[in-house]
């Protein structure tokens, strides 16, 4: 076997590996959680920081008294720019909800963090469940780009040695 | 001159595992049993890494199965089907011949599983070079070379693929049933353990792991291959093949 066609289907061999990992790991959610109590009027709380991947990512939260609250998801670089100028524009935003389902996307592999405040003149608690779910962009991307290596490399050598290869009808 | 004969011999090493399939299941098997995991995110280094190790003790067990598959193909096959014969015909020492199938075959297992572990820490925003990360490659080092001597060896005696492999598992799973009901430090001699007790105590700063659990672990593991691979090349020079 000629090595351009060994490689490729060698790293399509990889790329099947690598998608059913990132099957698996799509259909496998991971959920995890937590709460705040006792949030002052108009105070702003940094809540837990985690390494989120860019898939879905379902958040599902309700306040204690029902009073609506905000809540940001931020970067550390937004983090970093609301802590110096109190103001940012956050990968997520929930502005004035006291409760809500909804499915958000995350756009990259990095470190966030939860930032919620109360609005409110009076105390306020929070509980707050995150399920990260579906398959992982930059995973997938990577697959994709193996793959068309993987495709390229034989095609391209065959191209190459058909172009190179004299024709018979010039040779008869 | 010396050293062109040995590296044809690394070579021809490498074209038999070159064929098909052997490397594709051999990395279809490393990066899905290594990648497809998922735990709970965290931003906490230490965390992370755990991660990276739990996978890697996931991992340990189709790794010294792929080793001793390997290493029953390669040597006692060989042996088994005679074709060693042709390569005692080539001019150099007998040690060269079996040092050049460990070299292979010990770089080619080194390298997929640690790609493997390095991706799943980037996959954890580790980098490669991170400290903890190079703690985790180099318990995974030691086990590569634990696990490929021993398959060395038990090909060498055996002389039968099917068998090699076999004994490679019983030996496995009797070490591992058995040698728990030791007291520490002496449990931490069997490479499992001896692994957890050398990441507990090097990245984790463990307390429940003592210097002398951490000492007996290390040395146990690389007092074990040196024997293993001298006693390997002793026999293999002696040998005499059917």
């Amino acid at each position: 076997m000629k090595p351009p066609l060994r490689i490729g289907i060698l790293l399509l061999a990889l790329a099947l590996a690598l998608f059913l990992a990132a099957f698996q790991r799509a259909y496998s959610p991971v959920s995890f959680g937590g709460g705040a109590g006792n949030l002052q009027p108009n105070e702003w709380r940094e809540m837990a920081q985690d390494l989120l991947s860019p898939q879905n990512l379902k958040i599902s939260f309700s306040t204690v008294n029902g009073t609506p609250i905000t809540l940001y998801l931020v970067n550390s670089q937004q983090l970093q720019e609301w802590k110096e100028t109190n103001t940012t524009n956050p990968t997520i935003k929930i502005e004035n909800q006291s409760s809500i389902i909804n499915t958000y996307d995350i756009p990259s592999r990095e470190v966030y963090t939860i930032l919620i405040h109360n609005p409110n003149n009076k105390t306020e608690g929070i509980h707050i469940d995150l399920t990260l779910f579906g398959f992982e962009k930059d995973l997938t991307l990577t697959t994709a780009i193996i793959t068309i290596i993987g495709i390229a490399i034989p095609t391209a050598s065959f191209i190459s040695e058909k172009a190179t290869a004299p024709s018979h009808k010039k040779q008869a | 001159m010396k050293y062109k004969k040995f590296f044809r011999l690394t070579l021809w090493e490498f074209e038999e595992i070159w064929r098909l399939p052997t490397l594709e299941l051999i990395i279809g098997i490393a990066v899905f049993f290594g990648l497809s995991s998922t735990t709970a995110p965290s931003s906490l280094p230490l965390r992370q890494i755990v991660d990276v190790e739990g996978n890697m003790f996931r991992l340990t067990l189709f790794e010294m199965f792929i080793i001793a598959v390997l290493f029953a193909r390669s040597v006692a096959g060989n042996i088994e089907k005679r074709e060693i014969l042709n390569l005692f015909t080539y001019p150099v020492k007998r040690v060269s011949i079996l040092a050049s199938k460990f070299i292979v075959n010990v770089s080619l297992i080194f390298i997929i599983f640690a790609s493997v572990i390095v991706a799943r820490g980037l996959l954890s925003q580790l980098e490669p070079w991170n400290t903890l990360m190079l703690i985790v490659l180099f318990i995974l080092f030691l086990e590569t070379l634990f696990f490929s001597t021993l398959s060395l060896l038990l090909s060498v005696i055996a002389k039968k693929t099917w068998a090699t492999i076999l004994l490679v598992i019983i030996f496995f799973f009797t070490i591992t049933s058995f040698m728990p009901q030791l007291e520490p430090p002496l449990k931490y001699a069997i490479p499992t353990y001896g692994a957890q007790a050398m990441f507990s105590y090097l990245a984790l700063g463990s307390h429940d792991y003592t210097f002398e659990d951490f000492t007996v672990a290390l040395s146990s593991m690389v007092i074990m291959s040196i024997i293993f691979l001298l006693v390997s090349f002793i026999h293999f020079k002696r040998m005499q093949v059917d």
